[in-house]
């Protein structure tokens, strides 16, 4: 079973949700993600390896991103937010607390991530033509 | 985040502890602490991160210790506890884990907090009921 990663996100940022979910493709890594009316069912978070959970302004609002990130951190699985814009306000405490990055490093995660998986990263496919 | 390690610890007179985590607001304390003495009274031992966190340790690996340690779990929802990114996320932390979980409410409509709509909740002034029901679990929990 290929190495897989939740995607927890506010239903509203779907394109940012896009955008993560080709570059996980393209690094073979496979992707959960919940539509809005799935959230409750945790099974396939239970399934997957780790969750990155995208925090926007309008994830901040959203209970269920915060309930996904601690039933991930419960089960052990590495937890990391991926911070979009939030340039003018600090993250809450809890989120602080927690491991993040910043989108503008996210291919430099994501390389990370592909060593994690097993997998090879995207630029040193590239590299090798 | 660094590996929490697990401390030993010695069995309680009776037995195992039966542990009961309880989420709050840090405005609800003063509740929540009464409602933490309820609970020991019925013989179970009460989690709080207030109580139970040393000063100045980070506050998520403890949270998480507490969870894993619990035999069930209690979310006091009131209108500072709501919207609370902790109360979310230990709601999550519990439920990921498949503990039994019990919102009650006081002030709040439970269809507020999303993630527990679908639990059996209790209102607030019909704790009896709850307490009860977790004087019976620790009396099985104890039995085997």
């Amino acid at each position: 079973m290929p190495y897989t990663v939740f995607i927890s996100a506010s239903p509203e940022d779907f394109d940012l949700v896009a955008d993560l979910t080709r570059r996980l493709d393209r690094a073979h890594i496979g992707v959960a993600h919940h539509e809005a009316d799935e959230r409750r069912d945790l099974a396939e978070l239970r399934a997957a390896d780790e969750l990155i959970a995208l925090v926007t302004e309008r994830a901040l609002e959203d209970q269920w991103l915060v309930f996904e990130m601690g039933a991930a951190a419960s089960l052990r699985k590495p937890v990391t937010q991926v911070v979009v814009g939030m340039d003018r306000r600090p993250l809450p405490f809890l989120m602080e607390e927690m491991p993040h990055v910043r989108y503008g490093d996210l291919e430099q995660f994501l390389s990370g991530l592909s060593s994690r998986a097993g997998s090879t990263p995207p630029r040193a496919r590239a590299a090798a033509g | 985040m660094r590996p929490v390690q697990r401390k030993r610890r010695l069995l309680p007179k009776h037995g195992p502890a039966y542990v009961v985590f309880l989420s709050h607001a840090s405005a609800d304390r003063w509740v929540a602490s009464v409602l933490a003495e309820k609970i020991e009274a019925m013989g179970a031992k009460p989690w709080m991160d207030v109580k139970s966190l040393h000063g100045g340790s980070p506050v998520v690996p403890g949270i998480l210790e507490g969870i894993w340690e619990c035999q069930e779990a209690v979310i006091l929802v009131t209108p500072m506890s709501a919207s609370s990114q902790w109360v979310s996320f230990e709601l999550g932390a519990a439920r990921g884990l498949g503990k039994l979980v019990t919102p009650i409410f006081y002030g709040v409509d439970p269809a507020q907090l999303k993630p527990a709509a679908d639990l059996r909740h209790v209102d607030l002034n019909e704790l009896g009921v709850f307490l009860e029901d977790l004087r019976a679990r620790i009396r099985k929990f104890r039995r085997h």
